[in-house]
């Protein structure tokens, strides 16, 4: 598995690309000689130069420093987001499709009705219940992904349940605790860790989309979003405010993308 | 000469020579049979004769169909071939329809696309040449409301729309049960073309084909007038498809045990979908001896393979009883399972997709011992004992030198197969269901899988299997049953 | 025939029972939805009484005034008869003032809404054009230019979010060329630039699944028997394989569609578009819930009716899908 998903440039190009970025969001704000909130009112909106690497906002802050410090941030988040969602989502899954009867039929029904909520729109709705902020934010949009992966996780189980190995083993006498910890939920698991993975780049963009408009982080925290939302009133003076972050988003996804898309392939 | 093959070799895009120096000639009114099995290169063949080969394949040598020179012609002289001088009938009815499309649509598009009016009146005759009644009716309904005998027909009416003088047919029986077969060839042979027939049963052809071509990795091993074929072979490989299809009679071994297995009374199975009911399985009545082998036959949608679930109870039926010696194990009064005998490992079943009955990400020790984790069995046993356990069973099925830490990926579709049986034979089941075992394999694993099984049962586990491929079953079974439409006959 | 024959399709009497069924299913969802919108109220917490007067800039309510408010809403009532009464003032278009302006709520989207339809059927009817163009182009020039051209737009669609392509634009197009302005008008010509932000979204994945329906189409057995009997390439293209890629796309858009209204939130605050959308975010940010509520439903009305026209429309399109079908289930 691991050979055959290193035979591919694109993929491996990805997994690179991922590692530069974690090491510069970790490694960058240590050895940086700037504090990513302390403002300085001399060096305001200025471009690139010796001392500031990636120019100075509207405040006087480093952007370098911002743009790792709001990586740590932006992808912590989409990490923590998917892995609760997932977590949560597999575990839903499984035991509606396996219990079955009047409970699948009900907690199915629900989830249709709030499916039949566009997710964004969604998420927008509990921010707007729990109010701004950005771990508010975070809760909003792991409960409009919520819906829309445990009904998949509980397709991949039923189908995972009507697989020839698992009739065989239900027929020789094996339990269903044993049958879905053995072959269902990792299978399960499996299949929808992949799903993740290629959602990964929208789970990005959605909590930049909404802190971009903000929704999200509040100032001074940085965050990728949040950085492209402040710096578009700046857009004709600072143009360069818009660069670091956009391109810190663009290769992230671009990074996760090719990852996702050849664990699809090869699976 | 309507089709000639000079010395023809052909390259795959991915570089697999899947033809090498193939010469072979087809005359007026005349039928060639070109026979092999699976994987033998003949498909590659009846796609080369009309340029409808795979972009970017490499073909040496010469084909001539009519007058027209294939290789290397252009895709206009290739068009003028199409359809107007050589027919086409693909294997598998219901994909070769466009499925938004009304049957008409299909028989009218072998005018449209050469620019021609249809006339509905032509294509009507045409069909009820071929025994289709009401075609103005039933032309009008779309191809998955058809029978694949029926669609069939109308494909070969396609076909045949514009007289060509040769027709080309890929395994245009291979859907169907042996019956509708031949009435499939005389359909083919009414229309009084030239016939390139494209086969892997040579049973089948024997009393159509005037020449038979038996084809083998890409080459043709032997040809010659049919008769000769039949009565003096001389390629080992034409001898073994032979043999294999020579065996007329069944099973004639005696059954020693009289000890009732299974028996079913007035199954049923009834879904229910959109408000319409689906009869799946009208009525079977069946009871199976120990080391006995039953075969099921019947085409495709007949009900055999829902059948099969319910003799497994891995479904319950709409109506009618399972007994599992003389224990009620389902009914069609309860959802539920009943009995001491359900779920013991009683029956174990055989898959036709030998890769996917297999957890990919085991080991082919854990895969085989996985029954013996089984509820009713209080022993616990040791990770060293079943890997022993594992390497006994393995000999019994033939993988005695099998690393028993292989996982799936490294396995052929006939090692698999096997170990699907090993596993099975773990839970000593009283009863193996099989469902199209063999249709994932060639011919020469699928015989030693057959042999496996007869050997099972000579030690006293009954088998039902269930196919399409009536030989085989022939071979192998002490019993062969049809089902016909959800019904099974004795 | 065979049992899957069990009725006759030509039926009319099925296509009815089924679109009927659709539609009690639509209903089923809608009156869920309505609970759930509902619901954001009281789920805000604290006192909705206080809140009222707090977002109507009532610093210290009074007990008098607190218990006007209450009455006015009927906060004391049991939940059951709260949703009811919501829900009868909500299907006559009555979803209370909002907590900024105290104005009706229903006057301040419908004032919203053209520029937001404007904007949300330009970009439909772009992306739809620019997806099935790039799809049938690069499936039509399989592997060669410019198939390839369409693969790497298709992936960087996925990659560039919706509001970056907005500041791109704005950015380069407005700032650098002076090409549209930066405050948008709300008319044909200046929903160019949002709308095609907006189906910039969509386009990615539209074109990657109908390229893959195309191809999978392309290559089928009836593609092939089509070929055999003299058909052309083109016309295999444009009779064989768009005929049936397109079924699977038709509802591939109608499941867009509510997602458009979300997308439409982010590109009307970048390009300030005043429509529903932009209005949205900020009722977001204020917790101006009534118009949040009128939000969500009115975002879900367009979801589920666009689906339900959908629905019926490959009903109708699509022969299969009208007859009987079962899985069976796993004991």
């Amino acid at each position: 598995m691991h050979s055959e998903f290193f035979s591919n440039r694109s993929a491996v190009a990805g997994v690179i690309l991922a590692a530069f970025l974690l090491l510069f969001i970790t490694i960058l704000p240590l050895a940086s000689q700037h504090e990513p909130n302390v403002q300085n009112p001399a060096r305001k909106l200025r471009g690139p130069d010796s001392e500031n690497l990636l120019g100075t906002d509207q405040f006087g802050r480093d952007v370098l420093t911002r743009v790792a410090v709001g990586g740590r941030r932006s992808l912590g988040a989409a990490v923590a987001v998917i892995g609760l969602t997932l977590g949560l989502s597999v575990f839903a899954g499984i035991v509606i499709a396996l219990v079955g009867g009047i409970i699948d039929s009900v907690v199915s029904r629900i989830i249709e009705v709030v499916l039949a909520v566009p997710s964004v729109i969604l998420a927008l709705a509990i921010v707007g219940v729990l109010g701004v902020g950005y771990l508010n934010l975070l809760v909003a949009v792991v409960l409009s992904f919520l819906a829309y992966y445990a009904r998949l996780a509980r397709g991949y189980a039923l189908s995972a349940s009507q697989r020839p190995d698992v009739i065989t083993a239900r027929l020789a006498g094996i339990g269903w605790m044993r049958i879905t910890g053995t072959h269902i939920a990792p299978d399960v698991f499996r299949q929808m860790l992949i799903v993740a993975t290629l959602d990964l780049g929208g789970v990005i963009v959605t909590i930049a989309s909404l802190s971009f408009l903000g929704l999200g982080a509040q100032p001074p925290d940085a965050e990728w979003g949040a950085m492209l939302g402040e710096a578009r009133f700046f857009f004709t003076t600072a143009p360069h405010l818009l660069l670091a972050p956009s391109f810190a988003i663009l290769l992230t996804i671009i990074s996760v993308n090719l990852i996702g898309n050849r664990l699809k392939r090869i699976e | 000469m309507v089709l000639e093959f000079q010395d023809v070799s052909i390259d795959y895009p991915n570089g697999f020579r899947a033809a090498s120096g193939v010469s072979f000639s087809v005359e007026a009114g005349q039928c060639l049979a070109i026979v092999g099995e699976s994987g033998s290169g003949k498909t590659t063949l009846a796609r080369a004769a009309l340029g409808i080969l795979p972009k970017g394949s490499r073909v040496s040598g010469s084909i001539r169909t009519g007058d027209t020179e294939i290789v290397g012609a252009s895709e206009k002289t290739l068009r003028r071939v199409r359809g107007l001088m050589a027919g086409f009938v693909s294997q598998e009815p219901f994909s070769s329809f466009n499925p938004i499309a009304r049957v008409y649509d299909h028989l009218a598009e072998a005018w449209r696309v050469h620019a021609r009016r249809p006339d509905a009146l032509t294509i009507y005759g045409s069909l009820e040449d071929l025994g289709i009644e009401n075609a103005s009716r039933t032309t009008d309904k779309y191809p998955f409301e058809w029978s694949g005998g029926m669609l069939q027909r109308a494909a070969i009416a396609a076909a045949a729309t514009h007289r060509p003088t040769i027709i080309i047919a890929d395994e245009p029986t291979s859907a169907l049960d042996t019956s509708r077969a031949e009435s499939i060839l005389a359909a083919l042979k009414a229309s009084r073309a030239a016939l390139l027939l494209i086969s892997h049963d040579i049973g089948l052809v024997r009393r159509y084909a005037d020449k038979i071509a038996v084809c083998y990795e890409g080459r043709i091993v032997e040809i010659g007038e049919a008769a000769r074929i039949f009565s003096r072979p001389q390629h080992e490989h034409t001898k073994s498809l032979l043999h294999d299809a020579s065996a007329e009679t069944e099973n004639e071994d005696q059954i020693t045990s009289d000890r009732v297995v299974l028996e079913a009374k007035d199954l049923r199975k009834t879904y229910v979908r959109a408000g319409a009911e689906m009869h799946a399985v009208r009525r079977a009545d069946l009871t199976v001896r120990s080391g006995e082998i039953v075969g099921i036959c019947g085409p495709s949608g007949s009900g055999k393979s829902t059948l099969l679930r319910l003799l497994a109870t891995i479904d319950t039926p709409t109506h009618g009883t399972v007994l599992f010696e003389n224990d009620l194990v389902t009914s069609g009064d309860s959802r539920k399972l009943q009995g001491r005998k359900a779920r013991t490992g009683f029956v174990m079943p055989i898959f036709q997709d030998p890769l996917s009955s297999l957890n990919a990400n085991w080991k082919v020790w854990r895969i085989v011992t996985e029954p013996l984790e089984a509820k009713h069995r209080s022993e616990k046993l040791t990770r060293s004992e079943k890997r022993d356990i594992a390497q006994q069973i393995l000999a019994k099925v033939g993988l005695e030198s099998l690393d028993l830490d292989t996982r799936p990926r490294r396995l052929s579709v006939g090692q698999s197969q096997r170990i699907s049986i090993a596993r099975a034979l773990i839970a000593s089941p009283k009863l193996i269901v099989a469902d199209e075992p063999t249709s994932a394999l060639d011919v020469s694993v699928s015989r030693k899988i057959l042999g496996l099984f007869a050997k099972i049962a000579a030690a006293g586990t009954a088998i039902v299997i269930v196919s399409h491929d009536q030989s085989m079953l022939k071979n192998l079974c002490h019993r062969v049953l049809r089902m016909d439409e959800g019904v099974l006959l004795n | 025939m065979s049992n899957r024959v069990s009725i006759p399709f030509s039926d009319s009497r099925i296509f009815l029972r089924l679109i009927a069924s659709r539609i009690g299913q639509a209903l089923l969802t809608v009156f869920g939805v309505s609970i759930l919108v509902w619901a954001l109220l009281p789920l805000a917490g604290g006192d909705t009484a206080e809140r009222v007067l707090q977002a109507r800039g009532v610093e210290n309510p009074s007990s008098v005034e607190i218990q006007a408010v209450r009455d006015e809403f009927g906060l004391e009532k049991p939940l059951v008869v709260q949703y009811f009464t919501w829900l009868g003032k909500a299907v006559q278009g009555d979803f209370s003032v909002s907590f900024r302006s105290r104005r009706p709520v229903v006057f301040e989207i419908a004032e919203r809404l053209p520029a937001t339809v404007l904007l949300a059927s330009v970009a439909l009817l772009m992306s739809i054009a620019m997806s099935i163009s790039a799809a049938t182009l690069s499936v039509a020039y399989y592997g060669r230019f410019p198939d390839p051209v369409v693969q790497f737009l298709a992936q960087a669609s996925s990659a560039v979010p919706a509001f970056m392509v907005g500041l791109l634009i704005l950015q380069f197009l407005v700032v650098g060329f002076g090409f549209g302005n930066v405050i948008s008008q709300v008319s044909l010509l200046g929903s160019l630039l949002p709308a095609f932000c907006l189906a910039w979204a969509l386009f990615g994945g539209w074109t990657q699944v109908l390229r893959s329906d195309l191809l999978s189409a392309a290559h089928s057995r009836y593609a092939l028997v089509a070929e055999a009997r003299g058909a052309s390439r083109r016309r295999i293209l444009w009779r064989y394989a768009l005929p049936n890629a397109l079924l699977p796309f038709l509802t591939l858009v109608g499941m867009s569609l509510g997602g458009l209204l979300g997308g439409a939130a982010i590109v009307e605050t970048v390009f300030s578009w005043n429509g529903i959308g932009s209005y949205a975010i900020q009722a977001v940010a204020a917790r101006d819930l009534p118009v949040v509520q009128a939000f969500v439903l009115l975002a879900t009305l367009v979801y589920i009716s666009s689906n339900l026209a959908v629905d019926v429309l490959t009903l109708w399109l699509d022969p299969r899908l009208r007859v009987a079908q079962s899985t069976p289930r796993f004991i």
